[in-house]
């Protein structure tokens, strides 16, 4: 394995379409549009390191059978020859004709992982076996794809800064069924994940910016009147999920308050005062993030944009979108 | 990666399997040694211990040793290099800790499953070694299968399949790789291999003891009418020097005769070609007597064929004979040699020998005639079972027990001879031999072998005379089983009733003759006569390599075809499903890709908005599929619509 590693090295100069030296690779390894299928020139192949010492086995067993004259020793040698060849075709095979899709990527803050999902659509009448996938030289999964059917893998990638992360060209390699020969592909689906600007901490956002509006005498998730519960919508906070009824009945019920309004508050970027762009945007993500928790109901001001205060997961997912993307 | 111990237990199987055809040759300390080792694995695998620490390890590896240096008195060689590298592989499992440990024993596996050809190379071990083969490979799936998902069936479905793959290649490769003749090295013991058959000394009841044994000692394959039953002598060595107990070959060192040939008449010569057995020594046979000869051998003065290298393996040599022929050489050497006898033994044997002798008057042919007579006159009997002579074995043979082989025939008759001055010496081999009407070849077998005598007449040569024939006429007109011999010691072949087994036997042995001549003896020259059947004469090595060359390429892509169509899904399973993949994979080409979230007419909506030109064929296929797919009227003739518009299907 760590024979094709030193291949990758070559495979993952960066930026092959721009070299027109290197547009043939480009050709093959990708970006492509999200989905792809693995036909012959994508997949590459070479002897893993016990297919060299099989080689070596192969030699002595053709030097003893012609030294000592012995016609079943060339047949067993032949035979093992054939085998070789037939562990270099089915090896290979294991990998043609896989079809790859991009399965998505959950949004993560920067400074976290980005797990990048792919679909192995398997169409064949034969499970291929034994399919993992790596990236950076790094192993994360692996699995069979069975017939018929789709599996998924996963990757994972460090995510430094909030933004697009491009996933850029990940690896699938096998080495079933003999572990003689090891095939493999490098392909670039054009993945891309979302990255939230990175919390800030509370202790680095001034007290005195988080400016908040509305009516104060309705602090406080304790003073408004609970009426009962109803089924959880899309957008109820998380905090009023009552999570004890949910255990006993398995669906999500939201606890119902009567007659308080929800805080409101202004997450705004002239208010803070913090200089520096991205540290103004990792403590904005911070009050999302509370105010998101806290059930507030919370807009955005940006130099370029407002966002009328609400809550739930769309609206929060909006903002943080945003915010990852502000100034693209 | 680590392995799990319950991936070793296959592993000991596997090792176990190689080892079996090595358990009956293997010596005592070794075999205990393997024992040890594999209940140890095996309470290794139940978890019960922990693998030995490297201390141990190291011990067991003295323990190896030493048991080798016991048994064989040497650690290098065939023999003790096998047991070694077996050990080796158990021991092995002592630590196998990583993947590549595992995959060092397999491939130890397939090595030392080659060592048996060493010993045969017959069609059972070729079949037995094909199955360990399919096993091991199967082993090799276990450690590249990372999520264990495959079953013991299904690795064996997928090693057997692999295995036949291989065969194509296989073939060309054994019929068109360039062969070597001789070997590139020899190893010290080499030649140590068990010998059997005739050997190059003779006492009494040394070839007695080759009767009882079937197997086969050559084949023969005769151009042309095969010669009468009395006429098949096929020659060894000739024994000339005698210690009043054993007949020994001369020590002399051998001269070589450049040619042959004494050919008078070439419309009598005998064209035949031989299959020997591995003998394990250094000598052919042939029919006598020999005029021509091919091949790396020489032949000495005697007109005895030898070789530079044992023969320990299927060994085949064609030769062509003249019985009318004799040798007429005979050299002042030869002369003295040939008259030679222990000091102060058999005086009663001389006394008999000069008498008859001189009744016979001079002529040394006469006087042959005479000697054969007294055999025959004088209540001589053929056995198995004869007596043990004592000190002076002649006096007593010829004058008390009068019970003999043919070994004592010839060592007396050639006694008699040299004590009357008339130069003679014993001759070994074979007499006889039995056609299988299978395939229509000669098989002369072990309890063929045979002892007759030369005597020298200075008008004709060196004459053969076989003593047996005075006594048992039988023996040499119809076979051994015609000798009138005690039926219980010979070869139940010989005395089958049975003409069903016996049969089986020759269907068996005709199997065993083609093996030997188109696997086992499969060289050079053999190479030679296929591509002549193709019409291609005298095929030289560059030519071999270049059609060597195109036929890896033609079995190559061959398999590469067999291997990518094997799993491709067979329009037997379900045809509506099978044909409708094929129209989807030709709409891929555009782009379109058929998601598998996404319906059939969900598809077609898609197809239809960016090719409207598709519509009415991707819409009659869609709809036909799902009429015979889901449909319950449906008819083969709509069957047929819905296929060939699919196959005619094309994106413009």
């Amino acid at each position: 394995m760590s024979f094709s590693f030193s291949l990758k090295s070559f495979f993952q100069w960066p930026d092959f379409a721009r070299k027109p030296v290197f547009k043939f690779i480009a050709k093959r390894t990708g970006p492509f549009d999200k989905t792809v299928v693995l036909d012959r020139h994508r997949v590459y192949i070479l002897p893993t390191k016990a297919g060299l010492i099989f080689l070596l086995l192969l030699l002595l067993l053709l030097l003893g059978s012609l030294n000592y004259d012995k016609s079943l020793g060339f047949v067993l040698t032949f035979i093992l020859v054939g085998l070789g060849n037939v562990a270099m075709f089915s090896t290979w095979k294991n990998l043609v004709g896989l079809r790859l899709r991009a399965a998505g990527c959950l949004p993560v803050f920067a400074g976290e992982k980005a797990v990048f999902a792919l679909q192995l659509e398997n169409p064949d009448a034969a499970t291929r076996y034994s399919i993992a996938v790596t990236y950076q030289g790094e192993e994360f999964e692996v699995i069979d794809a069975q017939v018929d059917a789709v599996s998924l893998l996963h990757f994972q990638v460090d995510a430094p800064q909030r933004g697009l992360l491009n996933a850029g060209k990940f690896r699938l390699y096998t080495e079933f069924p003999t572990g003689l020969f090891v095939a493999w592909t490098w392909i670039d689906l054009s993945m891309q994940c979302l990255i939230y600007p990175k919390p800030a901490t509370r202790a680095e956002i001034p007290v005195s910016s988080s400016i908040e509006e509305g009516d104060q005498a309705m602090q406080g998730a304790g003073l408004e009147e609970y009426i009962g519960l109803r089924k959880y919508q899309p957008g109820d906070s998380w905090r009023r999920v009552a999570w004890k009824a949910v255990a006993r009945t398995d669906e999500l019920v939201t606890k119902e308050f009567a007659g308080g309004q929800p805080q409101r508050q202004w997450i705004d970027w002239q208010a803070l005062a913090i200089s520096g762009t991205e540290a103004r945007l990792s403590a904005m993500t911070r009050l999302i993030i509370d105010a998101e928790e806290a059930g507030r109901h919370y807009g955005l001001r940006l130099p370029n944009l407002e966002i009328e205060p609400a809550h739930g997961r769309t609206h929060y997912a909006h903002c943080l979108k945003v915010l990852a993307l502000y100034g693209y | 990666m680590d392995i799990n111990n319950h991936k070793f237990t296959p592993v000991l199987i596997g090792i176990h399997l190689v080892a079996m055809p090595m358990y009956t040759r293997l010596p005592p300390y070794v075999l205990l040694l393997i024992a040890l080792f594999t209940i140890w694995t095996l309470l290794i695998i139940a978890g019960r211990i922990k693998q030995p620490i490297a201390f141990i390890r190291i011990l067991l590896a003295f323990a190896v040793i030493v048991s080798l240096l016991v048994s064989y008195g040497t650690i290098f060689g065939q023999e003790p290099g096998t047991a070694m590298l077996l050990m080796l592989s158990f021991l092995k499992l002592f630590e196998m800790k990583s993947k590549r440990d595992v995959l060092l024993v397999i491939f130890l596996g397939y090595f030392l499953i080659a060592t048996n050809f060493f010993h045969t190379q017959s069609p059972w071990i070729a079949a037995y070694v094909f199955v360990v083969v399919i096993y091991l490979t199967s082993l090799l799936i276990i450690f590249s299968d990372r999520l264990s998902s495959t079953s013991f069936k299904t690795r064996m479905r997928i090693s057997m399949r692999m295995v036949m793959q291989a065969i194509p290649l296989m073939l060309v490769l054994f019929i068109l790789f360039p062969r070597i003749q001789g070997p590139l090295w020899t190893l010290p013991d080499d030649t140590q291999s068990a010998s059997t058959g005739i050997d190059d000394k003779m006492t009494p009841g040394s070839i007695n003891k080759l009767i009882s044994s079937g197997s086969v000692a050559f084949r023969v394959q005769f151009k042309g009418e095969s010669p009468a039953q009395k006429d098949l002598y096929w020659r060894g060595l000739v024994l000339s020097d005698y210690d009043g107990k054993t007949w020994r070959r001369d020590d002399a060192p051998e001269n070589f005769l450049a040619e042959v040939s004494y050919v008078k008449e070439e419309t009598k010569n005998i064209e035949y070609t031989i299959m020997l057995e591995p003998h394990g020594r250094k000598w052919l046979y042939s029919l006598e007597s020999l005029v021509a000869k091919e091949g790396q051998y020489k032949v000495t003065r005697e007109l005895q064929v030898v070789t530079t290298e044992a023969i320990n393996s299927i060994y085949s040599y064609s030769m062509t004979s003249n019985l009318q022929v004799t040798n007429k050489g005979l050299y002042v050497q030869e002369n003295r040699k040939n008259l030679l006898l222990p000091d102060g033994l058999n005086k009663k044997t001389i006394t008999l020998a000069k008498q008859l002798r001189r009744e016979a008057g001079g002529d040394a042919e006469v006087f042959a005639y005479s000697v054969l007579d007294y055999f025959n006159k004088n209540a001589f009997s053929y056995t198995l079972t004869p007596p043990l002579l004592a000190d002076n074995a002649m006096d007593d043979f010829i004058f008390n027990s009068r019970q003999g082989f043919c070994e004592h025939y010839a060592s007396a008759f050639v006694y008699l001879m040299r004590a009357a001055g008339v130069p003679a010496r014993v001759v070994v081999g074979y007499q006889g031999g039995t056609v299988n009407p299978v395939d229509d070849y000669m098989i002369v077998r072990q309890s063929d072998a045979h002892a007759w005598t030369e005597i020298w007449l200075d008008d004709k040569g060196w004459v053969r005379v076989d003593p047996t024939s005075a006594v048992s006429p039988g023996r040499i007109n119809h076979g051994i089983a015609g000798a009138g011999l005690e039926e219980g010691r010979l070869p139940s072949i010989l005395v089958s009733n049975s003409s069903l087994l016996l049969q089986l036997r020759y269907q068996l042995d005709s199997l065993n003759h083609s093996w030997n001549k188109w696997v086992v003896g499969f060289d050079e020259k053999k190479q030679k006569e296929l591509f002549e059947l193709l019409g291609i004469e005298d095929i030289d090595k560059a030519t071999l390599f270049s059609w060597l060359v195109i036929a890896m390429t033609l079995s190559g892509a061959l398999v590469f075809l067999w291997v990518f169509k094997q799993s491709e899904k067979k329009p037997k399973d379900d045809v509506a499903a099978y044909y409708y993949s094929v129209f989807c994979q030709k709409l891929e080409k555009t782009g379109l890709m058929k998601e598998p979230s996404e319906s059939a007419n969900e598809f077609l909506d898609r197809v239809v908005q960016g090719f409207p030109g598709l519509k009415p064929r991707a819409g009659f296929i869609t709809r036909s599929y799902h009429r015979i797919r889901y449909g319950v009227d449906c008819n083969d003739n709509q069957k047929k619509q819905f296929i060939s518009v699919v196959k005619q299907f094309r994106i413009k």
